[in-house]
């Protein structure tokens, strides 16, 4: 009992090691990408400890893309798709839609996975947690925000990794990062 | 030779003496002669099970109870301190933080539970700590990476799961099994609810839920064959009963009338593929349990034979149900099947208490009987008095069939004391 119960608990301990560490290893190898956050309603950004975040390619476009992309609102929902995007300033833009991974991108193009929910595709990078800490900065931050005459551009930049999963880097707000 | 409890056995044959009083013992409780806990105490007596007297083993519960509590509450705890504090922490360090206390939980706990067995209530209660610990762990190193949104809390629950499940079998031990069946729920019903393909209609998640409990329940019936496993499988049998329970339940309100997810664009192959796993355990473990019962007959056989009914009832109603997009034509008929099924579930598991002199069973019986009966009542009668004079009726109806339930309750239980005494 004592071997076996030292040889699971030992690989539960390692498994929060391995963790960690393939999470640092895709943050600092995954191809960098920059989204630009839907400007929808920047004071419902802020909810609880996290910024919920939606993004421009979050709805695919119905047209201009090309041939040999799949038919968004054709694919049934819960759909695993493969995003072509096109870095841009300011954002990237959706150049195709697959749901098998095709070969390697045109240069300079990054494939970013993520699933057909209703009429969107969910990145897994609708979320940005804020530490408890913070929650104060993150207010006043909203308030900031919320006074601004221009809507501020927020854009995510994410590590994209081989697969084609993507993980926040950082939050930035007009260019700059935010620091939370 | 002598026991710990002080028990004399002479020590010629001594083992074979210790073995004839097992079978003995538990040939007395399969017949009905002497309840579970009174077998645990004569096996005790001769040092066969870990237990005392009545109130020794009153008090170990106690403590056994409260040393739970305090695990949760530490667990509950350091999960805040830790996660308010995340990042004023370095990363490393607060990783290395986590994984250290996870090992001094692991390390303290198995010395005073299971090396030196001072203190098993504590022990074990420390060991369950560092598993919550270790599950909040995966939530807190995934959330400092901002990873977990689209699945990845789901299927941050399964590793937890598949974590904490070989612990319930090394320790044997039913808290991690309890652990283990809320996360394996939690998951499965979180998995089925938030899939975005969806099923036409609500009927068959339930009927899914009915038929996953139904194979839990088989699994805890098929572990409780083997004595030490017996505490981890009443943990897997009532949380499978629960959960059967709880499906019919859901299946005999009015959920057939119209089209809930009419946005959809059906099931996929994930949740077709969820559905067949969950009817293929059903299958086989209930199988099983069949199997084994015919050999051992009387109400282990009905017992058997009911498991083995709701599973291919279940089957045939989800295939129907997850077929169709529209129930509208057998809404009536469902709703009194469901109903009538769920009437004899009820009665069954009181039947089933009072043959096996298990009070538990009886009252779970009556309580979901209650339940059942006051829903009924709200949703027949309830709904056509008014406002004030609908709450005073409730009320009295509420109190009347609850004193009247809890009357004969214990008058079964009364007379239940009164046969094993004979």
């Amino acid at each position: 009992m004592k071997t076996w119960f030292t040889v699971i608990a030992a690989a539960q301990i390692l498994f929060l090691g391995a963790q960690a560490a393939y999470y640092e290893h895709w943050k600092a190898t995954g191809q960098t990408i920059e989204i630009r956050v839907a400007p929808t309603d920047p004071r419902s950004l802020f909810l609880g400890n996290y910024l919920l975040l939606s993004y421009d390619i979050s709805r695919p476009p119905r047209q201009g893309l090309p041939p040999g992309s799949v038919r968004f609102d054709r694919l049934p929902d819960g759909t695993r798709i493969f995003v072509e995007l096109e870095p841009r300033k300011g954002g990237a833009i959706i150049t195709g839609l697959y749901t098998r991974r095709p070969d390697p991108p045109a240069k300079g193009r990054v494939y970013l996975q993520g699933r057909k929910v209703f009429d969107r595709i969910n990145y897994g990078l609708e979320r940005y947690y804020i530490p408890e800490a913070r929650s104060e900065a993150a207010s006043k931050l909203q308030a900031a925000l919320a006074q601004t005459k221009q809507a501020p551009v927020i854009t995510v930049e994410v590590a994209v990794s081989r697969s084609g999963q993507g993980m926040i880097r950082r939050v930035l707000v007009d260019g700059k990062p935010l620091d939370f | 030779m002598e026991d710990r409890e002080g028990g004399e056995l002479p020590a010629p044959a001594e083992a074979e003496k210790r073995s004839w009083l097992a079978g003995e013992v538990a040939q007395w409780q399969k017949e009905g002669l002497i309840r579970d806990d009174q077998a645990r105490l004569i096996l005790a007596r001769y040092g066969l099970a870990a237990a005392g007297t009545a109130a020794s083993l009153g008090h170990r519960r106690i403590a056994q109870a409260l040393a739970l509590l305090g695990a949760i509450l530490v667990g509950v705890g350091v999960i805040l301190v830790v996660g308010a504090n995340w990042e004023s922490v370095p990363r490393l360090l607060r990783l290395l933080l986590l994984m250290a206390l996870i090992a001094l939980f692991y390390a303290s706990g198995f010395v005073l539970a299971h090396s030196r067995r001072s203190h098993p209530a504590i022990g074990r209660a420390l060991i369950l700590l560092g598993s919550l610990i270790w599950g909040a762990s995966i939530f807190l190193v995934a959330q400092s990476y901002h990873v977990g949104a689209e699945g990845g809390e789901r299927s941050a629950i399964l590793l937890w799961f598949l974590g904490v499940l070989p612990f319930v079998y090394i320790l044997r031990s039913p808290e991690h099994a309890a652990l283990a069946v809320i996360l394996l729920w939690f998951w499965y019903g979180w998995t089925l609810g938030d899939h975005p393909a969806r099923f036409g209609t609500s009927p068959p998640y339930l009927l899914l839920v009915t038929i996953a409990g139904a194979a839990l329940y088989s699994a805890g019936w098929l572990h409780r064959l083997r004595e030490e496993l017996a505490p981890v499988g009443g943990v897997f049998l009532y949380a499978g009963l629960l959960a059967t329970l709880g499906g019919i339940y859901g299946l005999s309100f009015d959920i057939y009338r119209s089209n809930s997810y009419e946005t959809s664009s059906g099931p996929d192959v994930f949740l077709w593929g969820l559905a067949i796993a969950t009817l293929a355990a059903g299958f086989a473990l209930s199988a099983a349990v069949w199997m084994v019962s015919r050999r051992r007959g009387g109400a282990d056989r009905w017992e058997s034979v009911t498991v083995a009914g709701v599973v291919m009832a279940g089957t045939v109603c989800f295939i129907a149900a997850a077929t169709s997009t529209s129930l509208e034509g057998v809404r009536i008929p469902a709703i009194i099947v469901a109903n009538v099924v769920l009437l004899a579930l009820e009665s069954g598991l009181v039947a089933l208490g009072w043959h096996r002199m298990r009070p538990d069973l009886v009252n779970l019986g009556l309580a979901a009987f209650f339940i059942h009966l006051m829903t009924r009542y709200f949703d027949l009668i309830g709904t056509m008095l008014s406002g004030g004079f609908a709450f005073i009726t409730a009320g009295l109806v509420l109190l009347g069939a609850g004193a009247l339930l809890e009357r004969q309750r214990r008058r079964l239980l009364e007379t239940m004391a009164g046969r094993a005494v004979k």
